[in-house]
């Protein structure tokens, strides 16, 4: 593994803050969070329920804006645009996963796939992405006749197709039995390796975290510790 | 703790409730508002007729000695048989109760037709009731008016009206205003379209004095109205009596549904019942159908409270209940107001009616049947739509609902099978196309929404825009083009009334109609009608040909109306056998051929030069009546040549009437104005209803679609491309929406026309190019500014609130 200085910095985050209202007081969901993403490496998010760690991967990924602090994406300002940067942003760097998949159910995992390719500058190969998942054969089924395990591959090939630098993954295997669930996290992990992406897992599981590079940990919307894996394990040793 | 559940889940959806509220309410209204006003408007036809025991049968005669009656009583299936004399004559307003009246009285004369009343009969038909006033005395200069002539003139007790009779003039003293059953929609004659009070009335005179002012029918009656014993058939009836009247100059013969004021009445019910019917279903149905697709997607959202309560022990009938509370209050909360809004309107309503038609006016205040029936309505309608909404859900287990809820199912559509249409479509368009067919109900909502508002609109244009127009104006701008018209008594030697009107100096034209009454016949069918003789070179009364262009009237034949033609069933080349009792010589009939079928709107006649006219007849030459062009030409002149005709004509014994064409038109259009706002509304519903259709599908789309939606924004769509799948979904059906409402509009149009053609009104039923392209451009509109409103729900999208929900 290289070391940190001589990689590149992809997201950079710092004194991330973000404030929701309820009721009468204000809540931190994220209370100043400072993080530096590189490229390539695969990070797995820790921290209890209600630590913020959707709501920080939201801001990552363009998908809500901070209440404070600086966030750059490969030196682009993401605090302070506006929505129709942000939808560019999405559009073209980030890949998104989520625990219960979101596929369209009207249409097939290969017009799946196709929808997310077709708004990229410069998508992926539909077909090849979808053998490599290992699901050429279901090409034309829809979600609704395919397994939790098989919508949620789908899931990750749409997220790929459009050849981001940064894939954000919400719990990917919570909603899935351990095999499928290790399945899901080798794949994650080939693809990484075969296509140089930054990948950013969240779980609540701390045995995903031996096959990160780094591991942060996120407690009452900050960043308690980050520790830096020398050896992550294949994730077909990782325990559940 | 349900309860105040309920509360808050509508709290938290009131925008659709408030819109099925508001639906529901106007639909409930309408159908009170019109039964009840109809339940009155049947009431008061009742009390009139049964209280004035409304004829059954009317035969016009010459004149027929009082004492005669005895014999037709005799007739077989006659139960009574009244007799009366019946003559129109001019009323001298005066010019001081002018001036109170601040109306000029312009462009022609006040008629009133006198009937006489026989005070010695106490079971005399079709009698009179007074509305205030006092008796007359048989022998007296007494009159009994209808109330809206009296109104009309702010005629009271004792006041004097001046009419002309017998070529003289003579005081009549007002009793009385009166309601009669046989004048109830009071018209001076068939080409009428709208009564008009102030000009035309019907007063009651007793028999001696009517014979006291037309001495020449000393004795006589000329109109008999009978009715028939229970169980006797119209039909023999009639024929014994034709035999019976034949001797006294028999006119025409007719029941009570040929009766005008009768069928105008009855139509008018009609029409009542048609929209009790019509626009509450239409607003309670679109009201059912949202409230179930609301219902359906709150039970969808809240399939874990419904698990939760399942495993709390709540039993299915209690879970369904408390859904089906939802509708209850909504029912309840419509049904009331409805109902007492209806119960308002239905007074607004009636007192409108009674001012068209002479009715004694009832007024059921509340009515508990039609709030019982508003109510069961409006349960049976949300109660239905409610269960429909809730009852999938509830089919499931505890643990079932706890889960996430699988992909909904999805396979390929038919257009899948089209290779080549589906290639030319993005994603987001094959979406569309799929979602029409994941959302069968939904989509046929929308279709038929579209195409009920196309045809609202392009039916309501074509009506309102071409043909109604056509109709009332055509006739009286284009085929009539005189000033004034003068009605003569009697037919007169033509030359020498002609000179004598022309040398009248603001006279610049005068042109001749010879009116011959005439029976055509064509194989088994036959018809009455007036035969109109007109000079060659007629300036002032066209025919025109479907295209317009003027004909010149025929020496050789007929120029017949479309309406003629159908009845008779005959075309141009056809010869008709033509009766009159103007026919002299010793043919009984003659045969003459058709020339030509021209339309016409008002009026079913049948033209020819007027010199070979009374060649066939074997007359002298002459005519009924007398066109007029006066100085000046246009506007405003025509009916100052009138007023001038009609001043100068007042004593004339020959002259029953000068009417404007001007004031005719003035009023027609004043009556115009009314009605287009009322069909404009038309136009107006058709373009909101499809406007709310289509704004409700979108919404229900988005909300149901929502987590799709917020998937395609996270993928890096701008709202835009994300509401292009909506959009296209909605731009495909409305495409087959509005070629599904092309046939409707068309039928529309043509009941409407259908509805409103009699024999003496003809409405034209076309439907131009125009009218379509009008109600797609209306259509498509409405479309756009609702999916304007619909990507603002896009844009605003919350996409980390929607994907954190779990549905
Ligand atoms: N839209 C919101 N409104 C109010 N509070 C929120 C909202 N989203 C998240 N929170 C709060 O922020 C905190 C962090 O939430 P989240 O990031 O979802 O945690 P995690 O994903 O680690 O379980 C929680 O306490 C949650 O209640
Ligand atoms: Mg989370």
């Amino acid at each position: 593994m290289q070391t940190e200085d001589t990689q590149r910095e992809l997201v950079q985050a710092s004194g991330l803050k973000k404030r929701y209202r309820m009721g009468e007081v204000d809540v931190y969901a994220l209370n100043g969070v400072d993080l530096t993403l590189y490229d390539g490496e695969l990070v797995v998010v820790l921290g209890a329920s209600g630590s913020g760690k959707t709501t920080m991967v939201n801001l990552i990924g363009g998908m809500d804006r901070p209440s404070e602090g600086l966030l750059r994406f490969a030196g682009r300002r993401l605090h302070g645009a506006g929505e129709d940067e942000l939808t560019r942003y999405r559009r073209t760097e980030v890949g998104f996963v989520f625990q219960f998949f979101n596929l369209m159910p009207n249409l097939t995992a290969w017009e799946n796939v196709q929808l997310a390719a077709e708004v990229a500058p410069d998508p992926l190969d539909v077909d090849q992405l979808l053998e490599q998942v290992g699901l050429g054969d279901r090409r034309n089924h829809f979600p609704s006749q395919l397994s939790g395990g098989e919508q949620q591959r789908v899931a990750i090939a749409r997220a790929l197709a459009k050849n981001p630098r940064l894939l954000l993954c919400d719990e990917p295997t919570g909603a899935l039995d351990l095999t499928t669930g290790r399945q899901v996290l080798k794949l994650l992990r080939e693809l990484r390796d075969q296509y140089g992406k930054t990948v950013v897992i969240i779980t609540h599981n701390e045995n995903i975290s031996l096959m990160a590079d780094r591991v942060v940990y996120l407690k009452d919307g900050y960043v308690e510790w980050v520790k830096q894996n020398d050896e992550p394990l294949p994730p077909e040793d990782v325990g559940w | 703790m349900l309860r105040r559940k309920v509360l808050r889940d509508i709290r938290q959806n009131k925008g659709s409730y408030a819109a099925c509220l508001v639906l529901i309410v106007m639909g409930l209204t309408v159908f009170i508002a019109f039964s009840v006003a109809n339940d009155n408007f049947m009431m008061g036809k009742h009390l009139l007729y049964a209280e004035g025991r409304f004829a059954e049968g009317f035969a016009e005669i010459s004149a027929m000695p009082e004492s005669d009656l005895y014999r037709l009583r005799r007739i077989e299936g006659i139960a009574q048989v009244s007799g009366r004399l019946v003559e129109d004559v001019r009323v001298l307003s005066d010019d001081d109760r002018r001036e109170v009246i601040g109306r000029r009285e312009a462009g022609g004369t006040i008629y009133l037709r006198l009937v006489s009343k026989d005070p010695g009969d106490n079971e005399r038909l079709n009698d009179s009731s007074s509305v205030w006033g006092e008796p007359m005395r048989s022998g007296e200069r007494h009159l009994w008016v209808n109330t809206a002539f009296a109104d009309a003139h702010k005629l009271g007790v004792e006041d004097t009206i001046s009419v002309i009779a017998g070529g003289r003039a003579h005081e009549m003293q007002v009793k009385a205003a009166m309601l009669n059953p046989e004048f109830v929609y009071i018209m001076r004659d068939d080409g009428d379209l709208f009564p008009d009070p102030y000009r035309f009335g019907v007063a009651t005179v007793p028999l001696k004095t009517m014979w006291e002012l037309f001495p020449d029918q000393r004795g006589v009656v000329n109109d008999i109205v009978f009715t028939l014993e229970p169980g006797a058939e119209y039909r023999r009836v009639e024929e014994e009596l034709e035999l019976e009247l034949e001797d006294y100059g028999l006119i025409r013969i007719y029941p009570r549904d040929d009766h005008r004021s009768h069928l105008l009445l009855e139509e008018e019910s009609e029409v009542l019942t048609s929209f009790a019917t019509f626009f509450p279903a239409l607003m309670l149905g679109v009201a059912g159908f949202i409230l179930y697709i609301v219902l359906k997607r709150l039970v969808q959202q809240q399939r874990g409270q419904i698990g939760i309560l399942k495993s709390c022990g709540y039993t299915r009938g209690e879970i369904t209940r408390h859904y089906l509370a939802y509708s209850a209050v909504l029912a309840v909360a419509a049904g009331v107001v409805g109902s007492l809004c209806g119960m308002l309107a239905a007074n607004t309503v009636s007192r409108l009616l009674f001012e068209y038609f002479a009715l004694p006016e009832v007024y059921v205040g509340f009515s508990l049947r039609y709030f019982l029936a508003g109510m069961g309505l409006c349960a049976g309608v949300l109660g239905i739509a409610g269960y429909q909404g809730v009852k999938h859900a509830l089919r499931m287990t505890p643990a079932e609902a706890m889960l996430p809820p699988a992909p909904p199912p999805a396979s390929k559509t038919v257009f899948d099978r089209v290779p080549w249409f589906t290639r030319m479509l993005t994603t987001q368009g094959l979406m569309g196309i799929r979602n029409i067919s994941r959302a069968p109900g939904r989509s046929a909502f929308l279709l038929v929404g579209v195409a009920i508002s196309f045809t609202l609109v392009a039916a309501n244009y074509s009506m309102t825009a071409v043909n109604m127009p056509t109709f009332l104006f055509y006739q009286y701008t284009e085929v009539e083009t005189y000033d004034a018209r003068i009605s003569l008594r009697a037919p007169q030697a033509r030359q020498a009334v002609l000179r004598e009107v022309e040398a009248l100096p603001f006279v610049t034209r005068a042109e001749p109609i010879a009116q011959v009454p005439v029976t055509l016949s064509h194989r088994i069918r036959e018809e009455d009608l007036e035969l109109l003789g007109l000079a060659e070179d007629n300036r002032l009364y066209n025919i025109l040909d479907a295209q317009g262009n003027r004909m010149t009237p025929t020496r050789g034949g007929l120029i017949i109306s479309e309406r003629l033609a159908h009845n008779l069933k005959v075309q141009r080349g056809d010869t008709v056998t033509l009766e009159s009792p103007y026919l002299r010589g010793n043919n009984e009939e003659v045969r003459v051929p058709v020339v030509a079928v021209i339309p016409q709107y008002i009026g079913m006649n049948a033209y020819m030069e007027v010199g070979s006219l009374e060649r066939m007849l074997g007359q002298p030459a002459f005519l009924s009546s007398v066109l007029v062009r006066g100085e000046g030409g246009s506007d405003g002149a025509g009916e100052e040549v009138a007023t001038r005709l009609s001043e100068h004509y007042r004593d004339s014994e020959e002259v029953t009437a000068v009417d404007s064409r001007q004031r005719m038109v003035s009023n027609l259009e004043e009556m115009w104005e009314l009605f287009s706002v009322i069909l404009n509304l038309f136009v107006l519903i058709g373009a909101v209803f499809s406007f709310a259709v289509i704004y409700i599908a979108a919404l229900v789309t988005l909300s149901e679609r929502s987590r799709e939606l917020a998937s395609m924004r996270v993928l890096g769509m701008t709202p835009k491309e994300v509401f292009s799948v909506i959009a296209f979904e909605q731009w495909f059906l409305s495409f087959f929406g509005i070629l599904l409402g092309l046939l409707p509009a068309r039928y529309l149009v043509e009941g409407f026309a259908t509805a409103y053609t009699t024999d003496m009104y003809t409405m034209p039923a076309h439907m131009p190019a125009e009218a379509i392209a009008i109600g797609i451009v209306a259509t498509l509109i409405s479309i756009w500014i609702a999916q304007r409103f619909a990507l603002r729900r896009v844009r605003s999208l919350s996409l980390v609130e929607v994907l954190r929900e779990r549905e």
